[in-house]
C-alpha cells in the first residue's frame, strides 16, 4: 500500500523541499515544547483558559455563565473552536495533555510553514534574486523559526497559553492569499520559485478561487485568537488599508465597479466575524467598563519603563523585563553583551530599505514597514518621541485604552512586520553578496545570523531547562512553589463523580475564598496551580468563591466569609438557608498568597470553619478526601431550585447593598426568613410597597466621606467643556430663580471650587494678575456661599448635610493651600503672599465656624454618628453591629434615649429620621506615657503580633527641639546599626510598614495613620532614631504618650433596624425545569395562591425576561431588582407555566444565520464579479 | 519650470548621496558617524547637536535610509560603551527618518499616479 502510494506520488524538488520544510517544523515544535508536557502534564497559569470538562466547554455556547455564581454575562462563541478543538483531542487521547501538547505543536509547526511560503513569495516579488538557490530556502526556514519562536510568542503565546497563537500560526498565509488576490504590481508576477504542478495550491494568481477560499478559511481560523479584540479592530485596518492601497495601485476610477467589488471584499471580511462578533458587542460595554474601572492610563507610566525604542526595535518587550522570574531574564535584562546580536534585526529593515528604493515592487515593502512604524508607535508607549500623540489617544480616544498592555495588544502585527522586513533585509544582503562572490562574507552574513537566533529562540531552546513560569513564596516560614506544569490531581476526580447529579439546583461555597484567581499545593504529588478556579471548570455545579467584577453579586457573595471572618457561625448558616446554598466545600489545598486570598479574611479558614461545621446538626460531612471535605446543608433537605423562589417576606431597604457589609446587614435582618424578595430603590418600592411585610432602615454614617485635597484639579479647559459649560450656564440663566435653596448652594460650592483651582493654575504658572484676580474672585463666591447659607431654612439633617458639604469642599481646599504655602515654591510677590495668608485664614475660621454646630462623625473622640430614616410607623427591633475586631461598643443612642451596651433594642419609631450615636473605644497596641532618648540613640519597641486593620500611630513632644527625626514600624527586626546609616541601599525596603521622618517635636502633636495587611502571622517593631546622630547638638528628646490604637474606618459599624409584619404563609412548592443556563421553565402548582413574586437569584440583568402563554399570546412580567439578583411581578401565584429566558441568546442565534446567509449571498457576488 | 523641478528632486532624493560621495570622498556616509561624535566632543550631548547634524545631512541630501543607517550605526557604538540612554535616543532618530522615508515613498508615489507626466 505504501509502495503504491510512494510510486504514486511523484518526487520533484519542489515536494521534497515542501515535505521536508513540514517535518522539519514538526521536529522544530515539539522539540520546543515536549519538556512542558512530558509526564502528562499541562501548562495551566493565571488567565490560561483551559475546558477540564465538556460541561465548561458547552456552557461557551450560552451568554450566560453559572458555573460562578450567581452568573456572569458574557459571549465566549469566539472560544467555541478552541474550547472544541482541545475538548475533541482530548475525548480522541483520553488526555488534556496529549490535547495541549498537539495544539502547542500545530500552532508552532503551522506559523514556521506559513511564513515560510510568505517569505518565498517576498523572495520572488520583492528580492527577485537571479535564480533559484538552496539558501534562500535555508533563510526563508531559519526566519520562519525566529518569527514562531521569539521573545515575544514566548511570553505571549506558549509559556502562558494565549489564543492569539491562532493569529500568529495563521497569519502569513491569510495576508499572502490577500497580497495574490489583490496584487499591488501591474505586471503578473512569474512563478519561477512556485511549484508548476497545478494540483498545488500554489500553482498561480490564475486560480484566484483558491486564494478566495485560503482568505476566508484562514480567516476563520484565527476566530479565537481575536477575542482581544484590539486584534480584530488592527486586523479589519490591515486589511482596509490594504485595499485602499491596493485601488490606487489599480489605477483604476475611483468610482467604478471594480471599487464597488473592493467594497464587498472588505464588508464579506466584516461578516466572516460578525456571527461571533456580534454578541460580544452586547457584552462589550459591560466588559470594557470593568476592565477600565481601574483607568487605562494609570497602565501608562508603568508600561512604558522598558518598552523604549532601543529596546523595541531589538524585539524587546517590557514585559519580558518586568514579569519574569526565569534564569535568562537576568541574561536580556542585565547583560548588554548577551542581546547585542538583537541589533541584527533593525540593522536588516534598513538595509533592506537602502535596497528596496530602486524596486518597482515596492509596494507590499512599504505595507509592512508601515505596520511596524504604526505598532511600534504603540509598543513604545510613553517613550519618546511623540508619546503625548499617544497620552492623548489614551485619554480621548474611546477604546484606545485598550493598548493599556501595549506590548502584548500592538506586539502582535509588530512581530508580523518585523520578520518579514528583516527577512527581506538579510536575502538582499545575500543576493548581493553572491552577486559579488563575497562566500567568505556571506558565510560570516549566515553565522551572525545563527548566533542571533540561538539569542532570540533562547526562551524556548537554550534556557530550556528552566522555562516554566514558577512563584516562589513563603508562609509560616515555609517555602512553597507555584508551577505553571501541572496535572490534576485524582481527589478532584474524586470530588467530580460525587458531586455529579448532586449539585443540580443549588450552589457550593468554596472556603477559603478565592480572589479572580485560586491556587493550591499538592505536595503530596509535588505540583501546584495559581490560575482561574479549577474547580468550576471541572465541576459542572455553580460555586461561590471567585470575584465576577460586578460590584453587586461580588459584595452579596462577600458577606458570608465576612460572617465566618467575625465568628459569625449563626448568621453564616442563616445566609446559606436564605440563598439556597446546599453544600460547603472546604478545600485543604490552599495554601494563603497574596493574589489568590483575601488578607482580610484570615480568620474565614478551612480549619476554623470545619471546627464550626463539625459541630453543628444542620451540616453532614457527605464527602472525604487529602484535598476536600464536604458538607451539606440538610436542612434544605435537597429542595433546589435552580434559585427560583416565591418569596414570603417582601423587605424594604434604603440600604444601597453595594458593600459586603450591608448584605451581612441584610441578612441579619431577614434572621431564618428562607424566600424572600428585596427592594431598595424607590421606584420599585412605590409600586409594590403594599406588598412589603419587612422593613428593614438601615443607618448612613455622617461624615464618614471625605474630599481629598488631590481630587481638586485644574478646570477642564477644552473646548468641548466650554461649549458644555456655555449651555448649562444659558439653561441655569433661566432657571435659576426656580431652583431650590439647597441646588443654589450645592451650585456655589461648585463654583467655588472652579475658582479655587483656576486661582491655584494661575499660581503655578506665576500669573500674578490672574492670581490676584482669582484670589478675590473665590473670596467673593465664598462669600455667597455665607449669604445663601444664612437663608437657608431647613430640617436639622438637610442643615447638616449642606454643613458636610460645605466643609467637606473647604477642607480640601484649605489643605491644598495650606500645602502650597508650606512646600510649594516661594512667593516672591509681598501683595500675592499677604493674600494667600488672609485667604487660609479666612479658610480656617469658616472651617472653626462650621465645626462648632455640624453634627458627624468623630473619630478623634470615637463617636460614630449615623442617619437612621424610617419608612413606616411602628415598634422596631434595633442592632448595632461592629465589624471591626479592635474595636468594642461601649454605649448608643437613638434619637434622644440612650442605650448601654445592649447590641440589639426594642423602639417605638415614627416615620422621619432619627440621630444615631455610638461611643466605641479601640484596642491599643502599645501605651506609653514617656519615653527619653539621647541624641544618635535608636529606639525599639517590639509590638508583638499585630493584627490586620486600620492602625494610628500618636505621641506628643515632651521637649521642643529642631532635630530630624524618623518613625518606622516594621514587619521584622532590624539591626539598629543600619537604622543608624539611614539612606543607604542596605536597609530592607520590604520590611517598612510605614517610614516617617522629619522635625516632629515642634509645637504639634504626631498622629499618622498605616494600615497591616498579612496573610502570616509576623512580629512587628517600632523604631525611633535620629537623622543626624552625628549631630553636634547635644539634644535630649522626651516622648509622651505613645500610643498605637485600632483605628476605625466608615462601615466599620452598622445599625440597623427591622419592622415585621406577618409573613405570607408557608413557601410554596414550585417545581423549575432546567433547559440550559439562559433557558429554564418554572411551574407553580395550582392552589399556590399566596404571592405575587418569582426571584431568581442570578445576577440582575435586563435580558433576563420572564412570560408566560395566555389564551396564545406571549405576556411578558414586570423585571426589577431583588438585591443584586433578578425579580418578577406575576400578580399572583395560581397554576402558572412560566418560562425564564436570557433574552441575549436567541437574539445570537438569529444573527449566526442571518450572518451565514448575508456571508454566502456577498461572496457569490464577489466571486461573480471580482474579474470584470 | 515646475516640471523640471520635481524630476530634479526625484532625482537628487534617489541619486544625490551617490553623486555627492562620488565626486567627494569625505562626505562617504560612514564618515559621517565620526563626524558626529567630533560634534558631540566639542558641544557635548544635546538635542541642539542632533537636529542639527540632523538637519545638515538633509541638506547634504543624503537620503532619509543612509540617515537612519548612520543613526543606527550612532546608537550602536554609544550601546557598547554601555550608554544605553543615550542609545535610546539615537533610536529614536533612527525610527524618525524611517517614517520620513515613507512619507517620501508614499509623496512620490501620489506624485507619479495623479501626475505621471512629470516623471
Amino acid at each position: 500500500m505504501i509502495n503504491f502510494i510512494l510510486k504514486k506520488i511523484k518526487f520533484t524538488k519542489p515536494r521534497i523541499i515542501s515535505i521536508l520544510v513540514v517535518i522539519l517544523s514538526l521536529i522544530t515544535a515539539f522539540t520546543a515544547v515536549y519538556k512542558w508536557f512530558e509526564g502528562g502534564t499541562i501548562l495551566y497559569y493565571w488567565d490560561t483558559l483551559l475546558p477540564f470538562s465538556e460541561e465548561y466547554a458547552r456552557a461557551f455556547f450560552s451568554t450566560w455563565y453559572s458555573v460562578i455564581f450567581p452568573g456572569i454575562g458574557g459571549a465566549g462563541l469566539s472560544w467555541v473552536e478552541y474550547i472544541f478543538s482541545i475538548s475533541l483531542l482530548e475525548r480522541l487521547f483520553s488526555s488534556l495533555s496529549v490535547a495541549q501538547s498537539m495544539l502547542y505543536m500545530l500552532f508552532i509547526s503551522l506559523s514556521i510553514i506559513t511564513f515560510y511560503i510568505l517569505s518565498n513569495y517576498l523572495l520572488e516579488t520583492i528580492v527577485k534574486p537571479d535564480r533559484e538557490r538552496n539558501i534562500y530556502k535555508i533563510i526563508s526556514f531559519l526566519f520562519a523559526v525566529f518569527y514562531s519562536l521569539n521573545l515575544f510568542t514566548f511570553y505571549y503565546s506558549y509559556f502562558l497559553f494565549n489564543p492569539q497563537a491562532f493569529i500568529l500560526s495563521i497569519l502569513p498565509i491569510n495576508i499572502l492569499s490577500l497580497f495574490k488576490l489583490f496584487p499591488l504590481n501591474e505586471v503578473p508576477i512569474k512563478d519561477s520559485f512556485f511549484p508548476k504542478d497545478k494540483k498545488s495550491l500554489l500553482v498561480t494568481n490564475r486560480k484566484k478561487i483558491l486564494w478566495v477560499l485560503v482568505f476566508f478559511l484562514s480567516g476563520l481560523f484565527m476566530t479565537s485568537g481575536f477575542t482581544t479584540y484590539i486584534f480584530l479592530a488592527q486586523y479589519f485596518i490591515l486589511i482596509l488599508f490594504y485595499l485602499i492601497l491596493h485601488l490606487f495601485f489599480a489605477r483604476k476610477k475611483l468610482f467604478s465597479r471594480y471599487t464597488l467589488t473592493v467594497i464587498l471584499f472588505f464588508l464579506i471580511v466584516i461578516l466572516m466575524h460578525w456571527w461571533w462578533f456580534f454578541p460580544s458587542l452586547l457584552a462589550f460595554k459591560d466588559l470594557y467598563q470593568s476592565q477600565s474601572s481601574l483607568g487605562t492610563t494609570v497602565y501608562f507610566d508603568v508600561g512604558s519603563i522598558k518598552s523604549n525604542l532601543l529596546n523595541s526595535l531589538r524585539l524587546f518587550g517590557s514585559p519580558m523585563m518586568n514579569n519574569n522570574p526565569f534564569s535568562w531574564d537576568n541574561f536580556y535584562t542585565e547583560n548588554r553583551w548577551f542581546t547585542l546580536p538583537l541589533f541584527l534585526f533593525p540593522f536588516l529593515i534598513i538595509y533592506a530599505l537602502l535596497k528596496v528604493k530602486k524596486n518597482r515592487n515596492i509596494g507590499i515593502f512599504f505595507y509592512f514597514l508601515i505596520i511596524l512604524l504604526g505598532s511600534l508607535f504603540i509598543v513604545k508607549l510613553g517613550n519618546p518621541p511623540l508619546a503625548w500623540i499617544t497620552k492623548f489617544s489614551f485619554e480621548h480616544i474611546p477604546f484606545f485604552g485598550a493598548f493599556r498592555d501595549a506590548w502584548h495588544k500592538a506586539g502582535l502585527f509588530y512581530i508580523f512586520a518585523y520578520f518579514p522586513l528583516s527577512f527581506i533585509g538579510f536575502a538582499f544582503l545575500t543576493k548581493v553578496l553572491i552577486e559579488k562572490k563575497q562566500y567568505f562574507l556571506l558565510k560570516i552574513s549566515l553565522f551572525i545570523l545563527v548566533v542571533t537566533g540561538i539569542v532570540v529562540t533562547g526562551p524556548f531552546f537554550l534556557f530550556s531547562y528552566d522555562n516554566i513560569k514558577k512563584i516562589n513564596f513563603t508562609y509560616q516560614d515555609k517555602q512553597y512553589t507555584f508551577s505553571a506544569k501541572t496535572k490534576v490531581p485524582p481527589e478532584y476526580y474524586e470530588l467530580k463523580s460525587y458531586l455529579f447529579g448532586k449539585c443540580d439546583g443549588t450552589a457550593i461555597l468554596e472556603i477559603p475564598k478565592n480572589s479572580m484567581i485560586s491556587s493550591a499545593i499538592w505536595q503530596k504529588y509535588g505540583t501546584s496551580y495559581v490560575g482561574q478556579d479549577i474547580l468550576t471548570h471541572f465541576i459542572p455545579c455553580n460555586f461561590i468563591s471567585t470575584q465576577i467584577l460586578n460590584n453587586g453579586p461580588d459584595s452579596f457573595i462577600f458577606s458570608p466569609y465576612m460572617m465566618l471572618e467575625k465568628g459569625d457561625f449563626a448568621g453564616f448558616k442563616n445566609f446559606l438557608l436564605q440563598n439556597q446554598i446546599g453544600f460547603v466545600l472546604i478545600r485543604k489545598d490552599n495554601i494563603p498568597y497574596y493574589y489568590t486570598n483575601y488578607i482580610y479574611l484570615s480568620n474565614a479558614s478551612p480549619a476554623l470553619t470545619m471546627g464550626f461545621l463539625n459541630k453543628d446538626n444542620d451540616f453532614k460531612k457527605t464527602f472525604e478526601n487529602d484535598f476536600f471535605t464536604l458538607y451539606s446543608v440538610e436542612s434544605l433537605d435537597g429542595n433546589y431550585s435552580y434559585g427560583f423562589s416565591l418569596p414570603t417576606s417582601i423587605v424594604y431597604t434604603n440600604s444601597s447593598l453595594n458593600s459586603g457589609h450591608d448584605y451581612v446587614s441584610l441578612s441579619k435582618q431577614l434572621a431564618n426568613k428562607r424566600e424572600y424578595l428585596v427592594i431598595n430603590k424607590n421606584e420599585d418600592f412605590k409600586k409594590y410597597s403594599s406588598f412589603v411585610n419587612l422593613y428593614a432602615p438601615v443607618a448612613n454614617c455622617v461624615g464618614c466621606v471625605k474630599i481629598s485635597s488631590s481630587a481638586i484639579k485644574p478646570p477642564d479647559e477644552s473646548f468641548l467643556r466650554k461649549l458644555k459649560d456655555l449651555v448649562k450656564q444659558l439653561i441655569r440663566k433661566n432657571s435659576t430663580d426656580s431652583l431650590s435653596q439647597d441646588k443654589k448652594i450645592s451650585y456655589s460650592i461648585i463654583d467655588s471650587t472652579k475658582e479655587f483651582s483656576k486661582m491655584m493654575e494661575a499660581l503655578e504658572q506665576k500669573d500674578l494678575q490672574g492670581s490676584k484676580n482669582y484670589i478675590s474672585s473665590y473670596i467673593k463666591k465664598l462669600e455667597n456661599i455665607d449669604v445663601l447659607f444664612k437663608n437657608y431654612k431647613a430640617s436639622f439633617f438637610d442643615l447638616n448635610n449642606k454643613k458636610t458639604e460645605i466643609k467637606n469642599f473647604l477642607r480640601a481646599q484649605n489643605e491644598k493651600l495650606s500645602d502650597y504655602l508650606n512646600f510649594g515654591v516661594v512667593i516672591k510677590n509681598d501683595q500675592i503672599r499677604g493674600q494667600l495668608y488672609l485667604l487660609l485664614s479666612i479658610q480656617n475660621s469658616k472651617l472653626a465656624e462650621i465645626e462648632k454646630t455640624i453634627w458627624e462623625t468623630d473619630f478623634k473622640n470615637k463617636i460614630y454618628r449615623m442617619r437612621l430614616d424610617i419608612p413606616k410607623e411602628g415598634k422596631y427591633s434595633c442592632t448595632v453591629d461592629n465589624y471591626n475586631n479592635g474595636l468594642k461598643i461601649e454605649n448608643f443612642s437613638l434619637g434622644s434615649i440612650k442605650y448601654d451596651k445592649n447590641s440589639t433594642i426594642s423602639a417605638f419609631l415614627s416615620k422621619g429620621s432619627y440621630p444615631v450615636s455610638i461611643n466605641y473605644s479601640t484596642n491599643s497596641i502599645i501605651n506609653i506615657s514617656s519615653l527619653k532618648q539621647k541624641s544618635g540613640e535608636v529606639k525599639e519597641i517590639n509590638l508583638g503580633n499585630v493584627p490586620n486593620g486600620l492602625y494610628k500611630v500618636s505621641f506628643s513632644a515632651g521637649s521642643i527641639s529642631k532635630q530630624k527625626i524618623a518613625i518606622a514600624i516594621t514587619n521584622n527586626k532590624l539591626n539598629p546599626k543600619i537604622l543608624e546609616s539611614f539612606g543607604s541601599s542596605d536597609i530592607p525596603q520590604n520590611d517598612f510598614i510605614i517610614i516617617d521622618t522629619g522635625s516632629f517635636f515642634s509645637d504639634k502633636n504626631y498622629e499618622k495613620y498605616f494600615s497591616v495587611s498579612s496573610l502570616d502571622k509576623k512580629n512587628y517593631y517600632l523604631y525611633l532614631f535620629s537623622l543626624n546622630p552625628q549631630s553636634e547638638q547635644e539634644d535630649h528628646l522626651e516622648y509622651k504618650d505613645i500610643f498605637i490604637e485600632r483605628a476605625a474606618e466608615g462601615g466599620d459599624i452598622q445599625f440597623f433596624c427591622k419592622l415585621e409584619s406577618p409573613n405570607l404563609s408557608s413557601t410554596p412548592a414550585i417545581k423549575v425545569i432546567k433547559k440550559s443556563s439562559v433557558k429554564y421553565r418554572v411551574l407553580i402548582p395550582k392552589g399556590q395562591n399566596i404571592g405575587k413574586f418569582l426571584v431568581f437569584n442570578q445576577s440582575y440583568g435586563t435580558d433576563w425576561e420572564a412570560f408566560e402563554y395566555k389564551y396564545g399570546e406571549k405576556r411578558i412580567f414586570p423585571h426589577f431588582n431583588s438585591g443584586y439578583a433578578n425579580a418578577w411581578f406575576i400578580d399572583s401565584h395560581e397554576g402558572r407555566e412560566i418560562n425564564v429566558v436570557f433574552n441575549q441568546q436567541s437574539l445570537i442565534i438569529k444573527n449566526f444565520f442571518i450572518t451565514i446567509i448575508l456571508f454566502a449571498i456577498a461572496l457569490f457576488l464577489f466571486l461573480k464579479y471580482k474579474d470584470r | 519650470m515646475e516640471k523640471y523641478l520635481l524630476k530634479k528632486i526625484w532625482h537628487k532624493s534617489k541619486e544625490g548621496f551617490y553623486v555627492y560621495s562620488s565626486q567627494k570622498f569625505f562626505l562617504y556616509w560612514p564618515f559621517f558617524i565620526f563626524y558626529y561624535f567630533i560634534l558631540r566632543q566639542v558641544f557635548g550631548l544635546n538635542y541642539f547637536v542632533i537636529y542639527g547634524f540632523s538637519i545638515v545631512l538633509i541638506f547634504l541630501r543624503l537620503s532619509f535610509e543612509t540617515i537612519a543607517l548612520i543613526f543606527f550605526s550612532i546608537s550602536l557604538i554609544v550601546y557598547f560603551f554601555g550608554l544605553t540612554t543615550e542609545a535610546n535616543h539615537y533610536f529614536s532618530f533612527v525610527y524618525g527618518f524611517l517614517a520620513l522615508s515613507v512619507l517620501k515613498y508614499f509623496y512620490f508615489l501620489i506624485k507619479e499616479r495623479y501626475f505621471k507626466d512629470v516623471f
